[in-house]
């Protein structure tokens, strides 16, 4: 058992890279990370400082958890299908006499240590921050380590058992995208009704008065909290009675109950896992069937470029991790961060703080303007479309460069998806705007301007995918995940976000700021025509 | 006809995988080039395909250059990957339209050559069926399919036979040696000494990157002093 985890662990490892690369790789993940962490530690700062003010500060580590418990949870779907059914080792696990037990075990430790990662940066360093600044004991860190180590565990059991029954009974379908759009939307409400029945069905509904009730409490809004997610009550009370027996009950709750929820459900998996997996190996090859004669109808003549964009469309849309990654996502972000914003301003108005008022003097500056602009780009931030577009086809890709169609025009075609993509969150922010200043000329250039970065960003991504083409992987979800390409997109963006703001001061008015601006992206966009027009052979040079 | 000239590479500087390599295939023959694992086989071809870029030298395909016109050149031959990876998500008619649309096939030719080659390498009640459900010799059969269809003048095949069943294998000799007698020019790499003697109007022997022979077979056994197969000529020329 302890072997296979290792052998399991190794391979799912990242992509070995060129001495070159990795230097450059690491650099990047060590600028990316440490300026993720700083964003993290000044966040965690401002958040305990301000809700230390009304006696709520411990509200910011229930909310982290909560956060953590939430993330874990929904990765986990895809993590647990690709592991346990659509990884390439078991095509050689599956030949090998291993015990379902042990095979199961190792691909859920596998899993389980996966999340590390994620939570060194979205718990443990602003859970230490809050520690340091509420002058928390060691005991505090000690049981804070503890859940660290534990908290992945529940989430990823109980996905992974939804996902193996649903594969038990799914696996018969031979289109395989199918199976998997299949098994996560039922994941997906599977889970939602597991987890409401997890959380406190007697409590009442989150309105003006519940907050004003919690809010005159000390830390009644972690209390209020906990409450409402009893599956991680125990953790959140550990850390909230860290310094008397109840926190040290609660955390002897929570392991053995994770140790026990760990063992029932490795062994119900372990029992129904082989029909699932086999039966998706082996559904993967053919049933016979005689088919339809073809006719001239099913070989219409179309334009290259057409045939081109919709083979990328296809591929798109067929591939699950990559539909929701790199469409689905990117659309619903701003639409949720847009709603987000408007029921924070509505909530705000209701209980008669006007944050709109002191916001509005910042938005009409030449700053705001470059905020408009930046948010665009953060928001292009979360579209991965441009950034996997070649490593996405694996090795496939290499035999596009045998095409005879101008390497130049294929890097177009590759940044198109992403492109049209990123014009919702544009339109999205352009109305923003232009409802809060009322002002069509600089709403139109505005949208200019996000479009132009658009293009501009989708550009710089592919040049960093051709820079590192990784098409060597196993399946597309690693691919996805281990993708140390996805990094530069932040360290992008970072650049972007910084030389945005230093324009809008300089520009000094809104009016400068708006033709500066456009000035800059129309250079940057002729200058990256210029450079990928004349040296498109070096820009596909590692792409074999 | 592909013409190679003076073309090096390396990808670590200063270590050549290819050096300084030339020899001309010309019009109506089958070209087949051998030699060991890692002598540099798979990386002239793709430097003939436009794949990889060379450092040193060109390619000339029917006169147009990889580097210099590189449409142009790649208009004038069909490639054969050695692992047929495709398109895995789309379906085998996709990946065949997908080729038609880039080299402008007309439907109708697209018709007649994908019905009769599908039929007779048996993968014809599978080409509504998703690419990553076949197994390798039917994306073998599949690729091969797309470069027929097309019909350029100029085969280029990486190692063409691995993964084909006898029958498919058959054939796919017997279209290369009818496409050559048609006045074209058929490239191949290959691992299998017979296949080479079978059917190769000539030879070249790659060895650490070098050309060491281009030739008939017969030249080779005579340059090698060996009476007996092409076998025992290979291993003495490349001294293993």
């Amino acid at each position: 058992m302890k072997t296979l985890t290792s052998v399991i662990l190794k391979n799912s490892k990242r992509q070995e890279l060129t001495s070159g690369s990795k230097i450059l790789t690491v650099l990047a993940f060590l600028i990316v990370s440490g300026f993720l962490a700083i964003i993290m530690i000044v966040f965690s700062v401002i958040a305990t400082k301000r809700l230390g003010e009304i006696g709520q500060s411990y509200a910011f580590v229930n909310m982290l958890l909560l956060m953590n418990f939430i993330i874990v949870f929904s990765e986990s779907i895809f993590h647990a299908l690709n592991t346990l059914y659509f990884s390439k080792d078991l095509n050689t696990f599956l030949r090998l006499p291993i015990k379902p037990k042990d095979l199961v075990h190792a691909k859920m430790v596998d899993m389980i240590i996966s999340q590390y990662e994620m939570e060194a940066l979205m718990l443990a360093i602003p859970a230490i921050t809050y520690g340091v600044i509420t002058q928390v004991s060691g005991l505090f860190y000690l049981y804070l380590l503890i859940i660290l180590l534990v908290l992945p565990i529940i989430p990823i059991s109980i996905t992974t058992l939804i996902i193996a029954i649903i594969m038990r009974f799914t696996n018969f379908i031979k289109n395989k995208s199918k199976v998997m759009y299949i098994t996560i939307i039922l994941a997906i409400l599977l889970l939602g009704v597991v987890l409401g029945n997890f959380t406190g069905g007697e409590t009442e509904e989150f309105s003006v008065s519940t907050f004003e009730r919690v809010i005159l409490q000390a830390n009644g809004l972690s209390r209020e909290i906990s409450e409402r997610f009893v599956l991680i009550k125990p953790i959140m009370n550990t850390l909230l009675n860290y310094n008397n027996v109840i926190g040290l009950q609660n955390i002897l709750v929570y392991v053995v109950e994770t140790i026990v929820v760990f063992i029932a459900i490795r062994y119900i998996i372990s029992t129904i896992y082989l029909k699932g997996a086999i039966g998706t190996i082996v559904n993967g090859q053919k049933d016979r069937k005689v088919m339809e004669k073809l006719t001239v109808k099913d070989f219409k003549k179309k334009l290259a470029s057409k045939t081109y964009i919709l083979k990328e469309l296809k591929v798109m849309f067929r591939t699950p991790i990559f539909f929701i990654q790199c469409i689905l996502m990117p659309l619903i972000y701003p639409a949720v961060t847009m709603a987000a914003v408007i029921g924070i301003l509505n909530f705000a108005q209701k209980i008669n703080i006007n944050i709109m008022e002191t916001l509005m003097v910042n938005i009409r500056s030449s700053v705001g303007y470059a905020t408009f602009l930046a948010i665009g780009q953060g928001f292009y931030m979360l579209n991965f479309s441009s950034i996997i577009s070649v490593s996405k086809e694996g090795r496939s890709a290499i035999l596009l460069k045998s095409f005879p169609i101008d390497l130049a025009k294929q890097f177009k075609y590759k940044t198109l998806i992403g492109v049209v993509v990123n014009i919702f969150p544009a339109i999205i922010i352009t109305i923003a705007y232009y409802l809060c200043i009322k002002s069509i000329y600089l709403a139109v250039t505005l949208f200019l301007g996000l479009l132009l970065l658009n293009i501009f960003g989708e550009k710089c991504k592919l040049l960093v995918d051709l820079k590192n083409p990784q098409i060597k992987w196993e399946t597309e979800y690693t691919m996805m995940k281990q993708n140390t390409n996805v990094m530069y997109e932040l360290f992008y963006t970072i650049i972007v976000i910084m030389i945005m703001g230093l324009l809008g001061l300089i520009a000094g008015t809104t009016l400068y700021a708006s033709i500066l601006l456009l000035v800059v992206l129309i250079f940057a966009n002729v200058m990256i025509n210029k450079h990928i027009t004349k040296k498109k052979s070096q820009i596909f040079a590692k792409l074999y | 006809m592909i013409e190679i000239k003076n073309v090096s590479q390396s990808y670590v500087k200063g270590k050549k995988v290819i050096d300084n390599i030339n020899f001309t295939i010309e019009d109506g023959i089958v070209f087949g080039v051998i030699g060991p694992n890692g002598a540099g086989k798979t990386t002239t071809i793709n430097m003939i395909t436009g794949i990889l870029n060379m450092d040193e030298g060109d390619i000339l395909i029917d006169g147009k250059s990889i580097t210099d016109d590189p449409i142009e050149a790649k208009k004038r031959f069909g490639f054969v990957p050695d692992t047929p990876e495709i398109f895995e998500k789309l379906t085998g008619l996709e990946y065949l339209n997908l080729i038609g649309d880039v080299y402008e096939v007309k439907p109708e030719k697209r018709l007649e050559i994908v019905e009769k080659l599908a039929k007779e390498f048996g993968i014809y009640n599978d080409l509504k069926d998703r690419i990553q459900t076949y197994s390798h010799g039917m994306k073998q059969k599949l690729l091969i399919i797309s470069v027929l269809m097309h019909n350029p003048k100029n085969w280029i095949l990486d190692e063409p036979l691995t993964g084909l069943d006898p029958k498919a294998s058959y054939l796919l000799k017997q279209l290369m040696r009818k496409h050559a007698k048609n006045g074209n020019t058929v490239f191949f790499s290959t691992h299998v000494l017979d296949v080479a003697e079978k059917i190769c109007d000539k030879i070249a022997v790659i060895d650490k990157g070098r050309v060491i022979f281009v030739g008939t077979v017969k030249e080779l056994k005579e340059k090698s002093k060996t009476n007996t197969s092409l076998e025992e000529s290979f291993l003495k020329i490349t001294g293993e």
